[in-house]
């Protein structure tokens, strides 16, 4: 089974281009906010089409993406619960 | 004389600065609301003791049949339309990839079928009247697009291409028909932006500041008068210099 926190760390590092370390990615990071990723919602998109791709996963509607997106931990729940 | 005017979605916002730079003016006012009947009784108690009236009519303008009831309503007290304004819209904004059906399908029976919906029930009074305008409600976003928008973009853009396609049917009969585009403008909804997102909007406006619903109710009385008695098929921008 993977470990979604690798890849998660993987994809915010070569797709998103964060300028950050994996080691400084945590469960409990924030998605938003400049204490967090700082990712923004179109960010959203760009990991939404790299889950798809890793874990097989369909996020296609905004109140689940509401959901999902608020910590990396919320959407590693999120990935093991629906694999 | 006072002439009878239909604003949809007229009871809060931009509609209702419409309505009452119609009733100030003298005229009536039919004020459709779909769900607001409190904005609306509200607006009506305001408006009372003006130079013109107020009257409410609930309709889902995305249903022929209230549309229908609520023209013949109309005509039954009044006698004439002389005024439609198309004004009433929603927004149920989301990036494409996550926008579902019902999000997409609302906002275009509202903002794009509610505008069908209605001219067509007014369409043939007007051309027995020989006379009569229809105002609608386009927007900046149906011009340029904006990430988020594509529901609402699609419905708003269609609004334009639909008023030069009507203007063109219905200009025989003496009957204008033009569209106005606000950009940015002072509402509930840009009243609940953060400070960042309105710093950011404010300076891509050459004017940098946002426009009043007062601003926007101008134009629209303005394209209702004689003084735009050349002016059919059209879409004003009021957006302080963009796009």
């Amino acid at each position: 089974m993977k470990d979604t926190l690798a890849v998660l760390r993987t994809l915010f590092i070569t797709k998103l281009k964060l300028k950050m370390s994996p080691g400084d990615i945590t469960e409990d990071t924030q998605i938003f906010g400049a204490d967090g990723l700082g990712l923004d919602s179109i960010d959203i998109l760009e990991l939404i089409v790299g889950i798809k791709k890793e874990f097989g996963i369909d996020i296609s509607d905004r109140k689940v993406a509401e959901k999902v997106f608020i910590t990396v931990g919320s959407v590693i729940q999120y990935i093991e619960s629906n694999t | 004389m006072s002439r009878v005017v239909i604003v949809t979605g007229g009871s809060k916002g931009i509609g209702a600065a419409i309505c009452r730079a119609f009733v100030n003016g003298g005229d009536t006012v039919v004020v459709n609301y779909s769900r607001s009947v409190a904005d609306a009784e509200a607006l009506q108690s305001e408006l009372s003791g003006s130079k013109g009236r107020l009257v409410l009519e609930q309709a889902d303008i995305s249903k022929p049949v209230d549309v229908k009831r609520m023209v013949e309503n109309t005509l039954k007290s009044f006698n004439k339309i002389d005024v439609l304004v198309n004004n009433a819209g929603i927004t149920r904004d989301g990036f494409l990839m996550l926008m579902s059906e019902e999000d997409w399908q609302e906002v275009m029976d509202v903002n794009l079928k509610g505008v069908f919906n209605c001219s067509r029930a007014v369409c043939e009074h007007m051309i027995s009247q020989r006379s009569g305008v229809i105002i609608n409600m386009s927007s900046l976003s149906g011009i340029t697009g904006l990430a988020g928008q594509t529901n609402y973009a699609a419905s708003k853009g269609g609004v334009i291409a639909f008023t030069r396609a009507l203007a063109k049917e219905m200009a025989p009969f003496g009957v204008r028909v033009n569209a106005v585009a606000p950009g940015i403008i002072e509402t509930e909804m840009t009243g609940a932006l953060s400070d960042d997102a309105k710093k950011r909007f404010l300076s891509t406006i050459p004017m940098k500041r946002f426009g009043s619903p007062e601003e926007v109710a101008s134009v629209v009385r303005f394209l209702s008068s004689d003084d735009a008695s050349y002016i059919t098929g059209e879409t004003l921008n009021i957006s302080g210099g963009l796009p």
